[in-house]
């Protein structure tokens, strides 16, 4: 295992010196008490402990709810197209594993199948993505590990952090980028004693334990639904309560859905939007048409696009656990509510 | 390249739920809700997720512009502001200070409502000044004032939490206040609380009850003298309160004898044994009364307020938590515009402008030898004003009426008669289009001040990015109008407005920039700088005006109305889609919004469709006495039969070229909730 131990003193040191280089995005808390990614000016104001965005770092950064792709004018010959180029280096310290695991799926969807996005490659490639484990969840919301995703990320990272009592963090390299980072700047660095090792296995297990205390059966719910369809009553009673607020969709980690719309007749942008698949427009055709026009059939969608569909695309449920969809919805929906039922 | 988040408040609803921007390169990216706002709490509407995105639009006015031969043409602000201080003054002197009219904005900061009533009245010495609350709460304004002695929301966001039971009646409030109705429904859905809701459409709070009393459109008056009836008949009054915080109980107890649940079945259709048990259920819970545009957008408007306020007093429900006649404003600041003073009767504070001693005390801090004391035109009452001659010049800041109003065909006859319209807005409105100059203003990303939340809670607007173009914030336009006009508006940003407002309206006393800098804001009233602020009116049934007022109000019927009618035999009722705004203005401009709902509809009952030979999804005539439009046809249970509903958002098909423009004789609000039509040709 490629690993260093650093000190909580040194972290800070640490993202002194890549300040200087590069953009830094770190949680620091702000007057209302919200805790979000904001650029260091001082690492004196990180918050230096594990948390969760509301709004996931996928969707923060590479894969926004608005994104202009393209200026386009008419003109006699033709139309002209000019790409806008947007991404600049960023480093992300922080994030939890639920972003990382996100990151994950939105890099296979948008990279690796038969077509490469090159707005989001291009984000992509210029993120460093230093990550911090849950030793404790950071809301109540959170179930990572129930969904076997965290809140140790297996892979995805370039380095990870792990809190290590108060003084340390034991540092995991993911990548020839994170090695890089550790290797030049080695003096911040030390080596992890057995005991230390012997401590973080502890740390992982205990937070594997945490992670995993709501309880939900994962496997008996994608085998139900797999064998047959979700109660119309159980999806009508979401439904109802739902306020179409498109929330769940939009602070989602491994949400994919966007729309391309063009503004501007004749010389104008072309963008693409952040979609949502509890919207009627989501599924209308274009005679008018909506093979979804009932509430609980979009609502349906959902659940199996998220929980089965995913599993049977990528060898695993779409939902990572981290539970934003619930800390964003008006309503309280809860997906493992949800889940319970439908294994019910 | 610079990346942060300002946290804002929400430009549609009157939720006042805050957001932040997130910005990078002076673009908005994003927003993501605050998690720690007491109404948003890490919540938002689909229009507040989607709220950033209007604001780059390329639309948006950039620059002055000035209408030469019929059209536009690019000006400097230099000449566009010359001028429309040159032809004010004109009007002015040729034809005194009452042909000027200015139409103020709900969408605008206090601040910026401040100014433009200074403007109108210190500067050009008018009361003609008004805003759109006269088309959505005038009726509430005027009405709880005379019970209550304030008209705004008693209560808090917060004091959902803690009803027992929600009377809700002509508020779709999981559409149209989002924020607020997602707190009904989680409680509705445990079991916490129970609902009655009193609405001709069944609305999605109508799945979580067993009440759901479909009046005939109009007929308001009726079933709250009904409930009042019964409460009253069967001892369920709360006598104490009744006798030691309430006069003139005795008309009321009088007026209410006829109203037998049988003859309140026989006006509303609500089923005599249904409406009982509605009354015993809300006399005897801790409950709150929801109220908004059905019941306010009526002929009877203000009796429909006064209705439920008189319910609210008899049972004791108000002046404690979780109770209380709590209208939902419908505009972001719509509360706050009329806090503000943009209207024709009062100043800022509701002070009243036919009272010398507020004359005197206005002039004094304005420095003024005079002010005028005839209450002024409202925004209803312009148009007929302008066709008579009487009003020769317009100011509109940040409003549509070519959309919004009712009979639009009768509006657009008046824009086009006047000799000079002036029109301040961000994009080029259906107004705007007939106006000689256009100001560009900013939306509310870009710019600073407050907007008052219907809960009363004035919170900070933040500036994210900077003005489009050439814009201008409103709040320096007005300025500089009145600095060319000869009377200095000394103010180097909008806190010193505030801190100006807050010295000369009682209710903001305590209230400044440095105060809610920081934090969610204040609730009015808080009247020094020490005070807290105020979640709840009225407390323990000591009202504002000391003893609370019943009125005996008679059930008169709508203007017009379907019921009855040969020709019209339809009744049409307006309203708004969840996913759009008003006049489409900014949300007709945003991607997700707009492919939600593209086009106009009118829903009718699958009883009429057959009756009518309706197809769905087809496009039909629906035409009224004031006009004739053509629009696609959704069949559907939620209206009911006899009865259809037409949301007002579409310039093309507009609602309001059938609506009827007859007025509530005290607050002149137009009767948008009912008028008769017809499927099929007519006028």
């Amino acid at each position: 295992m490629d690993i260093k131990l650093i000190s909580k003193e040194k972290v800070l040191k640490l993202i002194d010196v890549l300040v200087k280089n590069t953009k830094v995005l770190a949680p620091q808390k702000d007057a209302f008490g919200d805790i979000y990614f904001k650029e260091v000016k001082n690492s004196k104001d990180i918050f230096l402990k594990p948390f969760k965005p509301l709004m996931p770092t996928v969707r923060e950064l590479l894969f926004g709810q608005t994104k202009e792709m393209i200026k386009y004018k008419k003109e006699q010959k033709g139309t002209k197209f000019e790409e806008i180029k947007e991404a600049r280096p960023a480093i992300i310290f922080g994030l939890p594993s639920c972003d990382i695991n996100g990151i994950s799926y939105n890099d296979v969807f948008f990279m690796k199948r038969e077509f490469c996005d090159p707005y989001y490659k291009e984000a992509r490639d210029n993120l460093t993505l230093i990550s911090m484990v849950c030793d404790i969840p950071p809301n109540s919301t959170c179930f990572c590990g129930t969904m076997t995703s965290g809140p140790h990320a297996k892979k995805g990272y370039d380095l990870q952090l792990t809190p290590l009592g108060e003084d340390n963090f034991l540092v995991e390299i993911g990548s020839d980028k994170g090695k890089e980072m550790v290797e030049s700047n080695s003096n911040l660095f030390m080596d992890p004693s057995d005991k230390d090792i012997d401590l973080v296995h502890k740390i992982w297990n205990l937070a594997k334990e945490r992670a995993t205390a709501k309880k939900v059966n994962k496997e008996k719910t994608l085998e139900k639904m797999s064998r047959e369809p979700v109660k119309e009553a159980l999806m009508i009673e979401v439904s109802n309560r739902c306020i179409s607020c498109g929330a769940c969709n939009y602070t989602c980690p491994t949400c994919t859905c966007f729309s391309v719309f063009d503004w501007g007749k004749n010389e104008g942008v072309r963008k693409r939007v952040l979609d949502s698949c509890i919207f009627s427009g989501y599924f209308r055709m274009a005679g008018g048409h909506n093979p979804k026009e009932k509430h609980e059939l979009r609502t349906k969608q959902r659940y199996y696009c998220k929980l089965l569909w995913d599993k049977e695309k990528y060898n695993d449920s779409g939902c990572v656990g981290c539970g934003r969809c619930l800390d964003s919805c008006p309503v309280d929906i809860d997906i493992k509510e949800v889940m319970t039922a439908i294994a019910s | 390249m610079v990346r942060g988040k300002t946290l804002t408040t929400c430009i549609y609803c009157g939720c006042g739920c805050q957001f932040y921007l997130d910005v990078e390169d002076n673009k908005i990216k994003g927003v993501v809700p605050s998690q720690n706002h007491p109404v948003s709490k890490s919540g938002l509407c689909v229009k507040g997720w989607n709220a950033g995105e209007f604001v780059n639009h390329p639309d948006r006015l950039t620059n002055p512009l000035i209408k030469e031969n019929g059209t536009f043409r690019k000006a400097s602000w230099d000449e566009a502001l010359n001028l429309v201080v040159k032809k004010l003054a004109e009007t002015k002197e040729k034809n005194g200070s009452d042909a000027l009219a200015f139409f103020s904005s709900a969408k605008c900061t206090n601040e910026e409502n401040y100014l433009m009533m200074k403007l109108a009245r210190a500067v050009f010495g008018t009361n003609n000044i008004d805003h759109c609350a006269r088309l959505c709460h005038a009726s509430t304004v005027a009405g709880l004032a005379a019970s209550f002695g304030s008209g705004a929301m008693t209560n808090s966001i917060e004091d959902f939490e803690k009803a027992e039971l929600y009377l809700i009646t002509g508020s779709n409030t999981t559409e149209q206040h989002p924020l607020i109705g997602n707190r009904m429904v989680k409680r509705l859905q445990k079991g916490q609380a129970i609902a009655i809701v009193v609405d001709p459409r069944k609305i999605k709070l109508t799945r979580f009850t067993k009440y759901h009393l479909k009046q005939n459109c109009g007929t308001d008056v009726a079933w709250l003298n009904g409930f009042m009836h019964v409460i009253i008949k069967e001892g369920l009054e709360d006598k104490e309160f009744v006798k030691n915080n309430t006069e003139n109980y005795e008309e009321l107890k009088k007026m209410v004898e006829k109203y037998t649940p049988e003859y309140v079945e026989e006006i509303t259709s609500i089923p005599a044994e249904t409406l009982k048990e509605a009354a015993r259920l809300y006399a005897t819970k801790r409950s709150m009364i929801i109220y908004s545009m059905g019941i306010t957008q009526h002929t009877t408007g203000v009796d429909n307020v006064k209705s439920c306020a008189n319910l609210a007093m008899l049972t004791g429900n108000i002046g404690k938590p979780g109770t209380g006649v709590n209208p939902l404003r419908g505009q972001n600041n719509v509360q706050g515009s009329c806090d503000a003073g943009a209207l024709p009767n009062v100043y800022c504070g509701y002070q009243a402008v036919t009272d010398e001693k507020n004359r005197e005390k206005f002039q004094k801090a304005w420095g003024l030898e005079k002010l005028p004391a005839n209450i002024g035109l409202t925004v209803t009452m312009v148009p007929d004003a302008i066709l008579k001659g009487q009003v020769k010049s317009l100011y509109i800041m940040g409003e549509n009426p070519m959309v919004s109003d009712p009979n639009i065909s009768h509006v657009k006859k008046a824009l086009e008669a006047i000799d000079f319209l002036v029109v301040q807005d961000i994009f080029l409105t259906e107004t705007a289009q007939l106006a000689d100059v256009v100001l560009p203003g900013v939306s509310y990303a870009e710019k600073d001040g407050t907007f008052t939340s219907t809960e009363r809670r004035v919170e900070r607007v933040r500036k994210a990015v900077e003005p489009a173009g050439e814009a201008w914030p409103d709040w320096k336009i007005l300025c500089e109008v009145a600095n060319r006009s000869g009377y200095k508006f000394n103010f180097a940003s909008p806190k010193e407005v505030m801190d100006e407002m807050a010295s000369l309206a009682p209710i903001y006393g305590g209230i400044t920039f440095d105060r809610i800098d920081n934090n969610f804001g204040l609730q009015w009233p808080c009247p020094n700088k020490e005070h807290p602020g105020t979640a709840y009116l009225h407390k323990d049934g000591k009202f504002t005006k000391g003893k609370g007022t019943f009125f005996a109000i008679e059930y008169k019927p709508p203007a017009e109305t379907g019921l009855g009618d040969k020709e019209y035999p339809l009744t049409l009722t307006t309203g708004r889609s969840y996913f759009h705004w008003h006049t489409r203005t900014l949300t007709g401009r945003t991607s997700t919004l707009e492919r939600e709902v593209p086009e106009s509809y009118v829903e009718i009952n699958p009883a009429d469709a057959k009756k009518y030979n309706v197809q769905k999804g087809t496009k039909i005539q629906v035409s009224s006495r004031r006009g004739r439009i053509e629009v696609r046809a959704q069949i559907s249970e939620i209206v009911k039969i006899g009865t259809v509903f037409m949301p007002f958002h579409f310039a093309e098909a507009a609602a309001n070229f059938l609506t009827n423009d007859a007025l509530d004789p005290v607050a002149k609000i137009p009767e948008y909730k009912v008028c008769a039509i017809r499927i099929g040709e007519g006028k």
